[in-house]
């Protein structure tokens, strides 16, 4: 009765918030875009056109092409596809070790809590993109590195936020009946602390995703991330600076796209942590 | 006092194993990389291989070089840069780092400037369609990456409005864009903080008591609000300059600014690992340390946070 009461005063809040239904919207449709583009053009991502090089945008290539003549629209959207599945699939990653780690953190505590959660705070103490640029040069430039390297420190946030539920929703009543009624630790894990801790979990994957894509797109742009001919929005990024002054759109049409992603799914994790988080509704 | 010396002990603890975790993995993770920099499409002869790796120490069993290392490291020596003879680590981020602090420290004085603008101007009209405007302003500023910030500030302004040199490094007008483009998230963050802290205080009693004072506005603003409300704004300055710092490898490839950033990932590029082993050290201390010093500075300032008490 309560927990519904307060999913729909937050469901309402979301939807009255103007800018986190853009958000939305906007977000739908990139994602269409991403995978239905390539549907509506006769050319794949790496297919070259060498005497086409360089054509500015216009009927036949609706972005431009690139330097080999490769039509930029079908990169940008293969690009886009890239980007989700790194976003999601690393952000699904970090929520699962996140939450395995912060629950058994919580669920242990004493020496071993606080052992667990120093060292998260000492690998989270540093510099995230450093780890991340520095495994790329162990690991050799590729979409699995980029994965490995983004979850390895990227699941901290998540296991602190569960730990601090956790701890938090033991202390209160209902846990403690349902503790002296002889709920066993799953029972009590599964029915009552998890679905309780939905909404910050929730929270924090609309905030970890563009974190991710961001960071993809980051190290491609600096030559770390993926690698041609497959194209992602930081790649063709830094494929396009040098040629900035002459040919801009091939520079202006990946990094627009990735600006509009980043900021809807902003404005769609602001909304969502607006209408859910107790502590801004009080 | 007592509970200060523990708190102060204990970031004092992790600060240092911190910086030996990322010291010794850098270490390893550079020295199993297969392959090393002296493989190139046309291999060297044995001997002069040999030579080369004896010259750098190369040939020694791995804790030997390990221990070398660390102890080259409490001296700030980083050790020779395998790429450019006759130049060492320590030479390049003696080089490097003047030229990025001096950028850093202007993106960060810009933000700080137009954040605690922006966010006092929000907080006074609260609701009102300056706080909306600044708002989606803001989550611009966090979602749009500094370098996407930066090709658009180098086209428009250097290229097509010719305002600004496009590139290099040498006089105030090269570091105008950069510095823009690097102050861009942590202005918005700041805004958000400072708009935060100012409605907060601004509720407060004291505030109402000044008001009836007969205080203008201004001064309240000034005196009373900003002071408090800045606090959570220090409080967040060590992830900012990490913010800056990063950001700087790419805007310095952007504008070509023979930074600290760009020896970086030049660097990275070349296969030169003493040098990224010693700027991702370097770097790593400096942000650390500037975490440790506002940590404690805050705990300082403000008696509400708690030191004694465990951190969220």
């Amino acid at each position: 009765m309560n927990r519904s009461s307060f999913w729909q005063s937050g469901l309402v809040s979301f939807y009255e918030n103007k800018l986190a239904l853009t958000g939305i919207v906007l977000l739908f449709v990139l994602i269409l875009i991403s995978i239905l583009g390539p549907l509506f053009t006769p050319y794949t991502y790496f297919e070259t056109h060498l005497s086409l090089k360089n054509t500015a945008p216009c009927p036949q290539f609706w972005f431009g092409t690139d330097e080999l003549g490769r039509d930029v629209f079908t990169r940008v959207c293969r690009g886009g596809q890239i980007s989700l599945f790194i976003g999601v699939t690393a952000s699904c990653i970090d929520l699962l070790i996140g939450v395995v780690f912060g629950a058994f953190a919580a669920a242990r505590g004493g020496k071993t809590e606080e052992f667990m959660m120093r060292c998260a705070d000492i690998l989270h103490s540093i510099p995230h993109l450093l780890v991340v640029i520095l495994l790329t040069v162990f690991l050799g430039p590729g979409l699995s590195t980029i994965l490995i390297a983004l979850t390895i420190t990227g699941w901290i946030k998540m296991a602190r936020i569960v730990r601090g539920q956790v701890k938090q929703l033991r202390e209160t009543d209902f846990v403690k009946v349902s503790k002296a009624l002889g709920g066993s630790g799953g029972h009590i894990f599964f029915k009552h602390l998890l679905p309780n801790c939905m909404g910050p979990i929730f929270i924090t994957l609309t905030l970890t995703i563009p974190g991710a894509i961001f960071a993809e797109a980051f190290l491609s742009f600096l030559g770390l991330g993926i690698e041609a001919p497959v194209a992602s929005w930081g790649s063709m990024a830094n494929d396009g600076l040098p040629a900035l002054q002459s040919y801009p759109w091939r520079l202006f049409f990946p990094a627009g796209f990735i600006s509009l992603t980043l900021f809807s799914f902003y404005l769609v994790g602001e909304g969502l942590r607006d209408a859910f988080d107790p502590r801004i509704h009080s | 006092m007592r509970c200060f010396c523990k708190f102060l002990s204990k970031k004092i603890a992790i600060f240092a194993i911190s910086i030996w975790i990322v010291a010794t993995g850098t270490f390893f993770l550079m020295h199993a990389i297969p392959g090393d920099p002296f493989t190139q499409d046309q291999a060297l002869p044995k001997e002069i291989l040999e030579a080369m790796q004896a010259h750098y120490g190369l040939d020694k069993p791995l804790l030997v070089q390990y221990a070398g290392y660390m102890k080259g490291l409490l001296t700030f020596d980083f050790g020779p840069s395998l790429k450019y003879q006759d130049r060492t680590v320590t030479d390049v981020i003696r080089e490097g780092f003047p030229v990025s602090g001096l950028l850093g420290l202007e993106a960060l004085f810009l933000s700080f400037v137009f954040g605690i603008l922006f966010g006092s101007l929000s907080a006074l009209h609260r609701g009102g369609w300056q706080d909306k405007l600044l708002m989606i302003v803001s989550i611009l500023g966090i979602s749009i990456p500094s370098f996407i910030i930066a090709t658009f500030l180098q086209y428009t302004f250097a290229m097509k409005l010719s305002f600004f040199p496009i590139a290099r490094w040498g006089s105030f007008a090269h570091t105008v864009l950069p510095a823009f483009a690097l102050s861009a998230l942590p202005c918005a963050f700041i805004a958000r903080l400072s708009r935060s802290g100012m409605i907060e205080v601004l509720q407060q009693d004291y505030i109402q008591t000044a008001k009836s004072k007969g205080l203008s506005p201004y001064l309240i603003i000034i005196r009373h609000v900003l002071r408090n409300a800045l606090l959570p704004v220090f409080a967040y300055l060590g992830p900012l300059s990490a913010s800056i710092l990063t950001g700087g490898f790419a805007v310095e490839k952007i504008f070509g600014i023979p930074g600290l950033g760009q020896w970086f990932v030049t660097s990275i590029s070349n296969r030169d690992y003493p040098v990224i082993m010693g700027i991702t050290i370097f770097y790593a201390a400096f942000l650390l340390t500037s975490v440790l010093v506002m940590d404690i500075i805050s705990s300082l300032i403000d008696p509400r946070i708690q030191i004694n008490s465990e951190t969220p």
